[in-house]
């Protein structure tokens, strides 16, 4: 008899166990939200570039050839190319910033980079002096494809060759990209 | 000696004390009759069980104080004292011959050592720093439970972690891996005791030995992890479970249904252990011809006090019993079923490893796994001929079903219990190749010093490397020891310095919460910290992936209700910024009886439809043709143009727009959208913050070195933020 009683008493804590963990499956997600306060973009003007420096760590994905990389500062040799993933749009400046080495400079005197966007010239800056140059020019929108990144070469010239290696050396880049 | 020592001692010492005096009252009010050091080791593993419970009751009474702990320390203490259960138990195990026990004692003795003083050391694995203590120090600073949600860990069942919070208040982080540490050496004393009893007392200490040598087992054990403590548990399990098919004493059952629940509630994939006990009892019981409900209403109720508490809170807090998994079964704005594979994979429950190299990788090399057995792993297949003995059968059982899981899944989690119980199965069956185990032993004695260890293991396998006696005495500064080799210790101070308490603190690096009193909410582990994070990702990324406008052209209907559905099965996250509708060239202003829902993830549908850019609306797991996101009128709406602002690459081209008529049918309205690139607006950047504000953000962590930390420090005016602290790699922002 009392083993009967505790049988039906254990039963039912079963049962209620199996009722507890039936309704933790009967999770009720709302059908539909209500329309949420509208948010207002805020009048600012924000300063908008895509820069990149040669300590980023994903700096790989952007150069295309001949820039090491590794250092804040990185030395280019014969057609450095870089690709940037960016939209034509309206004010577009491209913005390069750059060291010529004094070493390099006494073997070659001026150098000369030319830079060129997607194969249009965009402008040259003749460098005479050891130190640092900032290359900035508005970029027409319409060298720009919807879609496409922009490759840009800046190319030095005279290159300094090394006299141990033959290693051929052009500027050092610093940072580079675009502002609008 | 310094003080510091003799806290964190006390800490550990208080708590293993309680766990044995709570097992000691439990096994005595149960009659049950155990002999000598196997009812000390099984009432330790039995009265932690309790000793959780209580600790989540206090915490749920916000009661988690030191008083309170002192208290029931002294409580549990004394009536084990009133009742005169102090003394041993009268019977004793079979003697262990004198060469056995040599070798047996002879390496636990200088293992214990090693593993002592690194257990006493400061705590700089990164789990222990992150979630494990984290959320012990989190519970300390509210006194228990906080209702919040900002770390998917924190719905982990913490069945340990609870006695890590009764060491915590007298010896902090040392004192909890300590209690860890006490499970390390329960286990091999255990594995022991069982030999003894069952009259196979070389193969088990051969199991033993292997066990607790095998350096992964000694890391694991000697960290504020619960790997250890878990596999430790079962075996207890399997021990009661064995005495009562030996004994037929059913009263074992509840301290086996106790055992089975507290390894759940140490470690979701202590499953298996109740699985195995309701197999194992059924089994037993039907071939005796006897009736098994009652057997498994006592296993399965005793099981139900120690997991029951952490699923009820699940349930209740994070709307998924089971959170963090399961999020696709109960759906809920807590967690996205997105994370779940992150989080299995921090917990060491997955792994993208190759599986071909994973018996490599854990027994010998230890690269991108949790820790290295030794070579002694890769034997474990000759454990099969122990299938001649009933014991070595019962072993195998549950060593193939933890073995296959940790292959199948590539679980690191799950090798430890392989371990456990492959072990002495390999014993079991090399036992009768005379000096086959002594030289085995002996080898695996030498091979697990750290020294050797070095010797095969890769160089950045994780593992003990040293004996770090300075530094578990203090004599360097834990301040000092910690600035140097825990990465974010650092960060984790100047948080501690500069945000206020009560704030809540995004941060999108990796800092050891151990270390720190404050509300951090990673940006990977709740679903709040990715949104976020997409919100800030959206502003930094408007440039290099900017959106797509997607727009969908139609003749002129009139619809209750419209939907962007998705049709195809693309291999990115589905997002959509901004879903906006159009009636001849115009967009129809949205009004606030309109309704929103969207399957799945039906919580964040708003994001859509807030007029904002950096906001959205994501499915946050793998997307499947039939998601959709869904607008709906509150009367009958023409509209002739749907436009959705959303991420790149996302499949646009395999979306399509349904309307549902007047007749309550969904129809076809638009495939084949016209996109184009969107161009962002500016004010991103403050967009942006204030919706981490509307969040509940008041703080940011991030990197500086990188975007868009990099970005955030140089305009942080655009941003809104202002910089309260800049450190070497990272910078603390307070959101304006």
């Amino acid at each position: 008899m009392r083993i009967s009683s505790n049988r039906r008493l254990l039963s039912s804590r079963f049962g209620l166990f199996i009722l507890i963990f039936g309704l933790i499956g009967c999770e009720l997600v709302p059908e539909s939200f209500p329309m949420p306060a509208q948010r207002h973009i805020p009048d600012a003007s924000d300063p908008n570039y895509f820069l990149v420096r040669f300590t980023d760590s994903d700096i790989r994905e952007y150069v295309v050839r001949d820039i090491q990389t590794g250092g804040r500062l990185c030395w280019t040799s014969d057609h450095p190319e870089m690709k940037f993933p960016i939209q034509p749009r309206a004010g577009l400046r491209f913005n390069m910033h750059f060291w010529i080495h004094s070493r390099t400079l006494t073997d070659t005197g001026p150098v000369t980079v030319v830079v060129r966007i997607n194969d249009h010239t965009l402008g040259s800056m003749k460098c005479d002096h050891d130190g640092s140059y900032l290359f900035d020019r508005p970029v027409p929108s319409e060298w720009l494809k919807p879609g496409e990144p922009a490759h840009v070469l800046a190319e030095s010239s005279p290159l300094w060759i090394s006299p141990t290696d033959g290693a051929h050396l052009g500027y050092l880049m610093e940072e580079i990209g675009f502002r609008w | 000696m310094n003080v510091a020592i003799l806290q964190i001692l006390y800490g550990a010492l208080l708590t293993v004390i309680t766990a044995w005096s709570l097992g000691k009252v439990l096994v005595k009010t149960l009659r049950i009759r155990l002999c000598r050091l196997e009812e000390d080791l099984l009432a330790f593993l039995t009265g932690s069980a309790c000793l959780s419970v209580i600790v989540f009751a206090l915490c749920c009474l916000h009661l988690a104080r030191r008083g309170a702990f002192t208290i029931l320390f002294v409580a549990s203490l004394w009536l084990v004292y009133w009742r005169n259960w102090l003394r041993p138990a009268k019977e004793r195990l079979p003697r262990v011959p004198r060469v056995w026990l040599c070798l047996f004692v002879a390496p636990f003795a200088v293992y214990t050592f090693l593993y002592f003083f690194n257990a006493l050391a400061p705590q700089i694995s990164p789990d222990a720093a992150g979630y494990h203590l984290g959320n012990v120090i989190r519970w300390w600073a509210d006194r228990g439970f906080d209702h919040k949600t900002s770390s998917a860990f924190a719905n982990l069942p913490q069945g340990l972690e609870m006695l890590f919070l009764f060491a915590f208040p007298f010896g902090k982080h040392s004192a909890s891996s300590l209690v860890n540490f006490s499970f390390l050496l329960a286990l091999p004393w255990l594995m022991l005791c069982y030999g003894r009893r069952f009259g196979m007392v070389r193969p088990f200490v051969f199991g033993a030995v292997l066990v607790y040598l095998s350096p992964a087992v000694g890391l694991l054990g000697a960290t504020s992890s619960n790997d250890v403590a878990m596999a430790c548990v079962l075996f207890g399990l399997f021990y009661v479970l064995e005495v009562w098919g030996a004994t037929g004493n059913d009263r074992l059952l509840w301290l086996a249904g106790l055992l089975a629940g507290f390894a759940c509630a140490i470690n979701y994939a202590a499953a298996m252990g109740v699985v195995f006990s309701v197999a194992f009892v059924s089994w037993k019981l039907l071939h005796a011809r006897k009736p098994v409900g009652l057997a498994l209403v006592a296993l399965l109720t005793s099981a139900a006090i120690s997991i029951a508490p952490w699923i009820v809170k699940n349930w209740l807090w994070a709307n998924n019993p089971f959170s963090p998994f399961f999020n696709s079964w109960f759906p809920n704005p807590y967690v996205h079923v997105w994370s779940e594979n992150s989080l299995a994979i921090s917990l060491g429950l997955w792994s993208t490893t190759i599986r071909q190299e994973l018996p490599f990788l854990w027994s010998l090399r230890g690269s991108s796994v949790q820790g290295i057995f030794g070579p002694w792993l890769l034997l474990t297949p000759l454990a099969l001929l122990a299938v001649r003995w009933k014991h070595g059968r019962h072993l195998l059982s549950i060593a193939v079903v933890f073995g296959l899981l940790a292959i199948t899944q590539r679980a690191f989690a799950l090798v430890l219990p392989f371990a456990v119980f492959a072990a002495p199965a390999l014993g079991l069956a090399v036992q009768n190749t005379s000096g086959v185990l002594a030289l085995l032993l002996v080898l695996h004695s030498l091979m697990s010093w750290p020294r050797s260890v070095g010797r095969f293991a890769d160089p950045q396998a994780w593992r003990i490397v040293d004996i770090p006696v300075a530094r578990s005495l203090r004599s360097i500064p834990d301040d000092r020891y910690l600035m140097r080799w825990l990465a974010g210790y650092p960060l984790a101070r100047t948080i501690e310095q500069v945000v206020p308490e009560n704030a809540n603190v995004l941060t999108l690096l990796p800092v050891p919460r151990a270390y720190t009193t404050r509300r951090l909410w990673s940006h990977a582990e709740s679903a709040a910290g990715e949104l976020a994070f997409q919100s800030i990702e959206t502003v930094h990324q408007s440039v290099t992936h900017p959106l797509d406008e997607i727009r969908f052209r139609f003749s002129p209907q009139s619809v209750r209700a419209i939907r962007v559905v998705q049709t195809a099965r693309p291999n990115e996250l589905w997002t959509v910024n901004e879903m906006r509708v159009f009636s001849s060239g115009a967009e129809i202003p949205r009004r606030s009886t309109w309704r929103l829902s969207a399957r799945p993830n039906p919580y964040e549908a708003a994001r859509a439809f807030d007029n904002s850019e950096v906001t959205a609306w994501s499915p946050w797991q793998a997307v499947e043709p039939g998601m959709y996101l869904e607008e709906d009128f509150d009367a009958a709406t023409p509209v002739d143009q749907l436009l959705v602002l959303g991420g790149m690459d996302q499949g646009s081209a395999s979306l399509r727009v349904d309307g549902l008529g007047a007749d309550g049918q969904w129809r076809k309205l638009a495939t084949n959208p016209e996109i184009f690139v969107h161009l962002s607006p500016p004010g991103l950047r403050q967009a942006a913050v204030e919706d981490l504000k509307s969040l509940g953000f008041d703080y940011i962590v991030i990197g500086s070195r990188e975007d868009p930390g990099r970005d955030m420090l140089r305009y942080r005016s655009y941003w809104r933020m202002t910089l309260l602290r800049e450190t070497e790699d990272a910078c603390v922002f307070r959101l304006n």
